[in-house]
């Protein structure tokens, strides 16, 4: 994970990034019920409450893509350096071995790859619980049962296979976010001078 | 992580050229159970499938005691071992005092990394279906509940043939051949020295 902030806000305290965690998702719960209210998960109502996920995923969260609190979890750096000029650079930019600046930012030490499999293997149970139902209420709207009304199903279906969706894409970094302790201070970075006191 | 069954019923899976030969034939065998069933029984009973690949899955081992996989879940580890409801295994089941108990080996560390590890490239194999699920309400605008029911299960099954197997066979195309435990091993040769 990063030392950085979001929107100003100071994210090194696990504290502040469960905070992060629960507006995210609060934020998504309720673009979602307004997507319902908006046209029933129609174009608008689904389709731009994913563009959004995927943009909180990809701008704040992380993980998946160069941006975020999480380190890509690929351990790739961003595609802005410039492009090796000979062969050579393009082995040595390849493997790692040519790479200029803060490599920390995106490369991942044995901790934080082993946190970012066990996190995975996590969001892997929460999803197999999720998809059993959506699979079950598939099957009854083909084989209507009598003990659920026909006309809730495909409303039942959206309202657990479109939160299911932004689970996939987001639970693995909020797991992430919500679990890691405090950072602690970096011992090589130079302590603040004390201020001098007035005379 | 693979040491828990030599054989998945009679193929053997000790060397890792078997194990891919069993991942690659695994899921031969259900395309071709998939398109068997699609052409004897039609389209109908396309969703008699969905169970099968939890049941297919579950031969592989992972989600279940049986399978060349160890078992992955802790909590259903402890249950097996006799705990209450998975949470401790020194509080027998108190409605079923007389239940055997199965004793089962822990994870060691190497083997919780190989599953977590798994379970990372599966999810990120996989994401990309869920991505390519933000599309799908933009085909399905006109469509009537039941095409709707209908297409979530088509597209389902192979989806669930992954999600469900997919850790498994990883690690069982990337761990390295088994050594021979101690009691399957021949018998040694012993020289005896005599002065």
């Amino acid at each position: 994970m990063r030392r950085t902030t979001v929107l100003g806000f100071n994210m090194e305290k696990q504290i502040a990034r469960r905070r992060l965690v629960v507006a995210v998702y609060a934020l998504l719960a309720a673009l979602l019920v307004l997507g319902w209210f908006l046209d029933r998960f129609g174009v608008t109502g689904s389709i731009y409450v994913y563009f959004i996920a995927m943009f909180l995923n990809w701008k704040i969260l992380g993980g998946y893509g160069p941006n975020g609190l999480v380190k890509p979890f690929n351990g790739k750096g961003p595609r802005n350096e410039p492009i090796p000029s000979n062969l050579m650079e393009l082995e040595l930019y390849r493997y790692g071995n040519l790479d200029p600046d803060a490599p920390d930012q995106y490369r991942n030490d044995e901790r934080e790859l082993g946190r970012r499999d066990r996190v995975h293997y996590q969001a892997y149970q929460v999803l197999a619980i999720l998809l059993c139902p959506i699979w079950f209420i598939a099957q009854w709207e083909i084989r209507p049962v009598h003990f659920v009304p026909p006309h809730l199903l495909p409303i039942l279906l959206e309202w657990i296979a479109l939160p299911a969706v932004l689970l996939a894409v987001t639970l693995p970094q909020a797991i992430l976010l919500w679990t890691e302790p405090d950072f602690t201070p970096d011992p090589h970075e130079e302590p603040e001078p004390e201020p001098i006191p007035a005379h | 992580m693979t040491a828990s069954r030599r054989f998945l019923f009679f193929i053997p899976v000790e060397t890792r050229g078997s194990r891919r030969a069993l991942v690659i034939g695994y899921y031969v065998v259900f395309a071709a159970f998939a398109i068997l069933l699609l052409w004897l029984r039609g389209p109908a009973k396309y969703d008699r499938l969905l169970p099968m690949t939890y049941y297919f899955a579950v031969m592989l081992g992972g989600l279940a005691f049986s399978g060349p996989v160890k078992l992955f879940s802790e909590w259903q580890r402890r249950f097996r071992n006799g705990s209450a409801w998975g949470i401790d295994a020194h509080r027998p089941h108190p409605w079923l005092p007389g239940r055997p108990t199965i004793e089962i080996d822990r994870l060691d560390e190497h083997d919780i990394a190989t599953r977590d590890r798994a379970h990372y490239l599966a999810y990120s194999a996989l994401r990309w279906p869920a991505i390519a699920a933000l599309l799908g309400p933009l085909f399905l605008l006109d469509a009537s509940p039941a095409q709707v029911g209908r297409t979530v299960l088509i597209l389902s099954v192979p989806f669930a043939v992954l999600f469900f197997s997919l850790p498994q066979a990883i690690i069982l195309w990337t761990e390295p051949d088994l050594d021979p435990d101690a009691e399957e091993r021949g018998p040694q040769t012993v020289v005896k020295v005599i002065p």
